[in-house]
């Protein structure tokens, strides 16, 4: 059915409703990329077996990540007239135990996690709430606000949470002006990097001359361990139709592209279910809601090279060029693609927007900072308890998030640093750790907001190794069109292996300083005026490891292989003689029974004895 | 006419300057390694890069890319410029630390040198080369490959290159002379050149010649004689050819540097894609077009030869017309859609009709008759398969026509009329069968 009045909004929002509180009991698996990881798919075809063959009357559905991804697969469970129960950790062999406690009526509570709440119903069990968790207590969802909780191939249940309302706001009761003075009142800036307010950007490209235009949505996500975006593309896919839609609308394009990279298939099939069913119902195509306004969206497959991402190299690439950027200006809103004033955001910027327009600037502005508004979503990984996806309120402080959501550094280790920004991004010591996070305050650090990575390091970490590996990346990926970033990369991992490698000179930071600098301010695109950030912060934060590197040629956190050495405190050896046995190299010598010594030419460090050493004789400094 | 401030001077300069346009006509050196002013900005080697103020904000830019605007305030040679011009140097020398252009600049810049390892490389990838032969030449024979640090120049997929000119441009703006002509490419080019002809033709820059030299120009007076009167290599003065128009051949017009498929529809390269429309002579028959309805969606995959679109005319009638070339249909232009008289208001430019990314371009193209371009000052061209196919096609729609309907076409073969007014329904099918296939 076409919409075109708000009572078939409203009737599709009840159907929804419904579909998300049926008279009969509904079980969701999580079966995004990163639930299906984990065995998702198996515990979905274990739920599926087990109602088939008990003839039981469940409603299965298969649902997006909802963030909490150390716990994953998850499994939640409601009943008629209860609250949503959260299974954590799930496999096949608890997934029927679940199953077989329901049948006799009883929830198995001592499986779950928590409980969500729908509509205002009392769990009778005793569990905690969902926001009573550490890891949900302090995050606030706007992006993600229907993922891991709808079924995103169900338009119905998009509609349920006030889903295309705000299309039908933007389009029956505002001008386009209006919509864009709203996002601007809202304070909505860029989540794809670089924080550019999205007011400026829509206003400069419906002020661009040219009938023709274009929205693009940068889905790319090139950050290796970032997948923020990939969860709301695959966990709710119309919030970001609906944003594009009304960024459309407010612009004055007619047609989108959605930039996604191949390496995403279940994100690419979401996307492609949600626009054919948004197209069917009239909230994409022609004259939408009846309205004179056209727009549709079509999906191009990058192939996943870092550098597209850089929203000049995007567009080359979806023209079929060869994605590398171009100098600004002119600004993609002046000469986009095919050289039309077109409009780039990036998902979770898209994905925000409904919200915006739907529940008002004033709502929005009321959260974050100053000079940031809104939430930022971040995937929370490394040296961390909890891993997962976090989306926090803009201004949180990075204790809370490392500690409080994160819970702390892993295995009671020491928190050394974490690196935010993605590869180009920096790494931000312990004494920042009270900071407010947001755009301003993390660059001010000499780090960046980026797409939103976000890596706890240990004091088990090398933050020469640090830098090394991250540019090691960014060498992989430039583009090689410009000499700062193409030589200057290259030259700077060259003076960081050679210090790692127990060679490095005194005039080293000199001119790691001067390398990085120069690309930095003279490089073409974002790639290279990010790149050097990796160094410059850990130069800054973490100069003594260098230091100790070059003149003492010392290891501090014992990683860098050619400059740690392995010993054997006899005073806790056992003389069980395992590592003499185990030794790939024979460079343990000794006796059964008598004290073994390391024969220093030969040992390659592989870390094999230290692993295998139960009293924890071998030490390695 | 914007009026900058450059180093302090107030300067005016032309619509369209770039910043370093600007910097030059206010006497300030800007050193420069990828920009040629007959090719557009590529902006690689940032070594032009210079300190823009604007609106409060300082920025660093390369100022060969960037458009000088009112208001702007342009340091040259700021501290921060000077230092970060002096390790793009450095950082080039010790690709290329025997190239005398690099060590000149080194020497200008006061770049340092020995502090990291040599790599010995010849080219530094500046892109001039690929720029002439793209832009000037029009041959595409050079492009990139790699990317970052194993970026390089090479022929397409590293092949022998078949559109290969041997001119000689690209050695000739290399500056570090990491071009050779390899007399392997002469050979070649000599071996299955069997009407040899001579690269100024190629060039487009004399109507006709053929090389009687064995393609070593060296030894042949003509070069000499270009090169003496151009002061330059050839290929930079060669460009007056490519402003295209299109040209007057028995009665219909003709766009040059299009290939044209016997069913009437004109095929353009763009990079990686074709763009399609329907020839002038198609227009003419169609008279006016009421509707282009599209037979495939975009996005779909076209075989050649496969119905694309039918057009609806006057009295009803119709016409459709088949695909020159297989491939994708990447775009299909809304503007026609929305207003089909552009189709004939402007059938070259914005009444084109759709994009494909082709399978097999090239073999599909070779198929195809294509007009190349006239020098202005020289009007004979040495083939022209599309004007003969014209000549053939306008005595095919005389004979068709000839005592049907009254009298449709002028003596030159043009209709009168609008055809599909005047025929009845079986001679307009015979029509378009006649002429689109379909
Ligand atoms: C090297 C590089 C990689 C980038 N990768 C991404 C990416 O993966 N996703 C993204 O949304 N933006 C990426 N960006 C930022 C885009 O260029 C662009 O600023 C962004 O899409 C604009 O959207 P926003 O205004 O919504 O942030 C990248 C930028 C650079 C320089
Ligand atoms: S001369 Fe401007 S970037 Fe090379």
């Amino acid at each position: 059915m076409r919409i075109t009045e708000y009572e078939h909004l409203e009737g599709l929002a009840r159907a929804g409703l419904q579909s998300l509180r049926p008279e009969r009991t509904r079980i969701a698996v999580g079966t995004a990329s990163c639930g299906a990881a984990t065995g998702g798919r198996e515990v979905l075809q274990a739920v599926r077996q087990d109602i088939e063959e008990l003839g039981l009357d469940i409603d299965l559905r298969e649902t997006g990540c909802i963030g909490f991804c150390q716990v994953e697969p998850v499994l939640e469970v409601r009943r008629p007239g209860e609250p949503r129960v959260l299974f954590h950790n799930v496999d096949a062999r608890k997934a029927r135990q679940i199953i077989h406690t329901l049948v006799t009526g009883r929830m198995p509570v001592e499986y779950a996690l928590c409980w969500i709440p729908l509509d205002g119903e009392r769990p009778t069990w005793q569990l905690p709430r969902y926001d009573q968790l550490p890891f949900y207590a302090k995050q606030q969802k706007i992006v993600l606000r229907n993922c891991g909780l709808i079924d995103p191939e169900s338009l119905a249940e998009y509609a349920a949470g006030g889903g295309y309302r705000a299309l039908w706001r933007a389009l029956t009761e505002m001008s386009p002006d209006e919509v864009i003075a709203e996002v601007e009142r809202a304070g909505l800036r860029g989540r794809g990097g670089a924080g550019f307010p999205t007011a400026r950007k829509w206003r400069l490209c419906r002020l661009a001359a040219g009938e023709e235009k274009f929205v693009v949505c940068n889905a790319d996500e090139g950050d290796p361990g970032a997948y923020m975006d990939r969860a709301v593309l695959e966990g709710d896919p119309h919030s970001v139709l609906e944003g594009m839609a009304i960024g459309a609308y407010a612009i004055g394009a007619s047609e989108g592209y959605i930039y996604v990279r191949d390496e995403y298939p279940l994100a690419i099939l979401k996307l492609e279910r949600a626009i054919a069913d948004a197209g069917a119902a009239g909230l994409l195509g022609r004259s939408i809601f009846g309205r004179p306004f056209n727009f549709n969206v079509y999906l191009a497959r990058g192939g996943g090279a870092f550098v597209c991402g850089e929203e000049t190299s995007l567009l080359q690439s979806i023209e079929g060029k060869m994605g590398e950027p171009n100098q600004r200006p002119p600004f993609p809103a002046q000469k986009g693609l095919w050289d039309k004033p077109t409009n780039v955001n990036n998902v979770e910027t898209w994905a925000n927007v409904p919200e915006v327009v739907g529940r008002g600037s004033t709502w929005f502005a009321g959260i974050g900072t100053g000079g940031s508004k809104g939430t930022k979503v971040f995937s929370l990984v490394g040296k961390i308890q909890n891993t997962g996806l976090v989306e926090v309120p803009m201004g949180i402080t990075l204790r809370e998030i490392v500690f409080d959501i994160g819970g702390g550094v892993l295995g009671g280790k020491k928190f050394k640093a974490v690196q935010t920004g993605g590869p180009s991004g920096g790494c931000i010591p312990e004494k920042f750790l009270d900071l407010p996070v947001d755009f301003d305050e993390l660059s001010r650090t000499g780090s960046i907001m980026g797409s939103g990575g976000m890596i706890v390091m240990d004091e088990g970490t090398c933050m020469v190794d640090v830098a090394r590996y991250f540019l090691d990346f960014l060498k992989e990926e430039s583009c090689g069109k410009c000499v700062p970033c193409r030589e200057g990369i290259d030259r700077m991992l060259e003076i960081l292996a050679r210090i790692c490698n127990g060679e490095g000179r005194t005039e080293d930071l000199v001119l790691l300083e001067e390398f990085a600098t120069t690309t930095k301010d003279f490089s073409l695109c974002g790639l290279g005026g990010t790149a050097p950030n990796p160094v410059l912060t850990t130069l800054q934060y973490f100069r003594d490891e260098y230091e100790a590197h070059i003149r003492e040629r010392r290891c501090p956190a014992a990683v860098c292989r050619a400059l740690v050495k392995y010993s054997i405190q006899y005073e806790r050896c056992n003389d069980c003689g395992a590592c003499l046995k185990l030794c790939p190299t024979g460079a343990i010598v000794g006796y059964d029974k008598r004290p073994h010594y390391f024969h220093a030419d030969k040992c390659i460090k592989c870390g094999a004895c230290l692993e295998l050493c139960k009293p924890g004789a071998i030490t390695v400094a | 006419m914007p009026t900058l401030s450059i180093d302090g001077k107030r300067t005016t300069v032309p619509d369209g300057a770039t910043v370093l346009e600007a910097a030059r006509s206010a006497g300030r050196e800007i050193p420069t390694l990828c920009y040629h002013p007959e090719l557009r900005p590529y902006g690689a080697c940032r070594l032009c890069t210079v300190e823009v103020t604007q609106e409060g904000r300082t920025r660093l830019q390369a100022s060969c890319a960037m458009p000088a605007e009112e208001g702007m305030a342009v340091a040259t040679a700021s501290e921060r410029v000077l230092a970060g011009r002096r390790v793009i140097v450095e950082l080039l020398l010790s690709r290329s630390p025997d190239a005398p252009r690099l060590r000149e600049l080194a020497a200008r810049v006061g770049a340092r040198h020995g502090r990291v390892r040599p790599k010995n490389e010849k080219c530094i990838l500046c892109g001039l080369c690929v720029g002439v032969c793209a832009e000037i030449l029009g041959a595409r024979a050079i492009g990139f490959a790699g990317r970052g640090v194993t970026r390089r120049v090479t022929t397409p997929f590293d092949g022998p290159g078949q559109e290969c000119l041997a001119c000689g441009a690209c050695a000739s703006v290399c500056p570090t002379g990491a071009i050779a002509m390899e007399r392997r490419t002469l050979e070649r080019i000599k071996a299955e050149g069997s009407p040899r002809y001579c690269r100024y033709m190629r060039m487009r820059m004399v109507p006709y010649a053929i090389c009687s030299n064995a393609f070593e120009c060296y030894r042949c007076e003509v070069d000499q004689r270009m090169v003496d009167s151009f002061g330059t290599h050839p290929a930079f003065v060669a460009r007056p050819a490519r402003r295209l128009e299109p040209i007057e051949v028995h009665g219909y017009l003709v766009m040059p540097e299009r290939h044209y498929h016997p069913a009437h529809v004109w095929v353009e390269r763009i990079d990686g894609h074709v763009r399609l429309g329907v020839d002038d002579f198609a227009q003419r028959l169609l008279g006016g077009v009421v509707e282009v309805r599209p037979l495939k969606e975009r996005g779909a995959d076209v075989q050649a030869g496969e119905i694309l679109w039918e057009l609806l005319l006057a009295k009803g009638r119709t016409a459709r017309l088949r695909a020159p070339l297989a491939g994708q249909l990447v775009r299909i232009n809304d503007g026609v859609l929305r207003d089909p008289t552009l189709l004939g208001k402007a059938p070259f430019s914005r009444g084109w009709m759709c994009l494909v990314r082709p399978a097999q371009a090239d073999a599909e193209l070779a198929a195809l008759r294509y007009r190349a371009a006239a020098v202005p000052y020289f009007r004979v061209l040495d083939a022209d398969p599309v004007g003969d196919w014209l000549g053939e096609e306008v005595e095919k729609l005389q004979r068709l026509l000839a005592g049907r309907t009254g009298e449709v076409l002028t003596d030159g073969g043009v209709p009168r009329r609008n055809l599909p007014e005047v025929l009845s329904e079986d001679d307009w099918r015979q029509v378009t069968k006649t002429f689109f296939g379909a």
